[in-house]
């Protein structure tokens, strides 16, 4: 008795399971039927994904996004993923004792951040640096200029803004017009690397981990 | 030798997979006036524009509508990409070159010209592609006698 009622038990389950086969199939078969709008629909769709399929990846290796801006007369570019913020000019607080090119430090956003004058860590033209970006301000460090524009830029945790003159462009240039800058330039800083053109200007590319690292940063004074 | 095998109205055909660049479902194709009615226009590939031939038309074969499953095989060939169209991509098979015979005197469905050579995968007969002949303009490729080019 108990036998036979557990067999059937089990060809109902076997009959249900037979049930979804059949009702899956037929879902199956209908999908795969689709009317003529559909089909265009799904063939255009295809299409599209296609034009852009994989254009992300091929166009992040060979492509880099930079921004560019102006400091001291020259043409300068960073790499957009080392850049965190571009803040409007802010009060900048100098700080005693520190090189000339830590211009001192501001508030940014309730934190205090040091602000490199790349300018004097380039060794530009200063005195057209001045001119140009400071108007009547004379001040040497460059204290309550006229407003200007701050790139926050930030690698490995060090955090740091630079005071430029004129924001340029959102950049995107192929890898390979890009070059290393020649050896002789190399040699007296670390700080530009490579270049590529702009127009008929030359770019010149900073790489924001020799910035942040740059040994000229380090605060190491007494005052007796 | 490593080939692609695929279906063209039923029938298994093969390409060499040297060519192959990749194979992509059907999208809808861009038509480009003044073409020879095997190219039904072309495709924009991430950019590049590739002409896409149908290969049933290509092969003398009677023409099919595109269906979902329908592929493109993108070959490329001296720089220059081609797609082509198929039934269905099958297989990536390796064979030895010894197994690769040469075409057979007739065949029913198809000019010999386009035909490289002949391989038994299991137990059917799978035509070998020509691609230089394919890729060639119509009224060369057509002139075309086995073993040349």
């Amino acid at each position: 008795m108990h036998k036979q009622n557990s067999e059937s038990a089990e060809d109902v389950i076997w009959e249900n399971f037979r049930k979804r086969a059949e009702e899956l199939q037929a879902r199956s078969r209908s999908m795969r039927r689709v009317s003529a709008d559909e089909k265009t629909r799904i063939f255009q769709d295809r299409a599209h994904a296609l034009r852009q399929e994989k254009d992300k990846p091929v166009g992040d290796q060979d492509v880099l996004y930079l921004i560019s801006f102006y400091v001291g007369g020259e043409f300068f570019g960073i790499e957009v993923k080392y850049l965190q913020e571009v803040y409007e000019t802010a009060q900048v607080t100098e700080i005693p004792c520190t090189p000339d090119v830590l211009t001192g430090v501001m508030n940014y956003r309730g934190a205090v951040l040091t602000m490199i004058d790349l300018s004097i860590l380039l060794d530009l033209r200063r005195d057209t640096y001045r001119k140009e970006a400071a108007g009547p301000s004379k001040d040497v460090k460059g204290q309550n200029m006229s407003p200007e524009k701050v790139l926050i830029v930030a690698h490995a945790g060090i955090k740091a803004g630079l005071r430029i003159e004129k924001l340029d462009d959102l950049l995107t240039l192929p890898r390979n017009v890009v070059q290393a800058v020649s050896s002789f330039f190399r040699d007296k800083n670390q700080i530009v690397k490579r270049e590529a053109k702009r127009g008929n200007r030359p770019l010149l590319i900073i790489d924001p981990e020799a910035l942040l690292n740059d040994e000229r940063l380090i605060v190491n004074e007494d005052v007796s | 030798m490593i080939l692609l095998t695929f279906f063209l109205n039923g029938v298994q055909y093969a390409l060499d997979v040297e060519y192959v660049e990749e194979v992509i479902p059907l999208p809808a194709i861009t038509s480009v006036a003044k073409l020879p009615p095997f190219f039904r226009g072309m495709i924009n590939l991430r950019g590049t524009a590739v002409p896409v031939m149908d290969l049933r038309l290509r092969l003398g074969l009677p023409a099919a509508a595109d269906a979902l499953e329908t592929d493109i095989v993108v070959m490329k060939v001296a720089e220059k990409k081609t797609g082509l169209i198929v039934d269905k991509v099958l297989n990536v098979i390796e064979i030895q070159d010894a197994q690769c015979l040469p075409p057979p005197e007739f065949h029913d469905e198809i000019d010999l010209a386009y035909i490289a050579g002949v391989v038994q995968i299991g137990a059917d007969f799978v035509s070998l592609i020509r691609l230089d002949a394919l890729l060639a303009p119509a009224q060369t490729a057509a002139g075309l006698q086995p073993g040349e080019v």
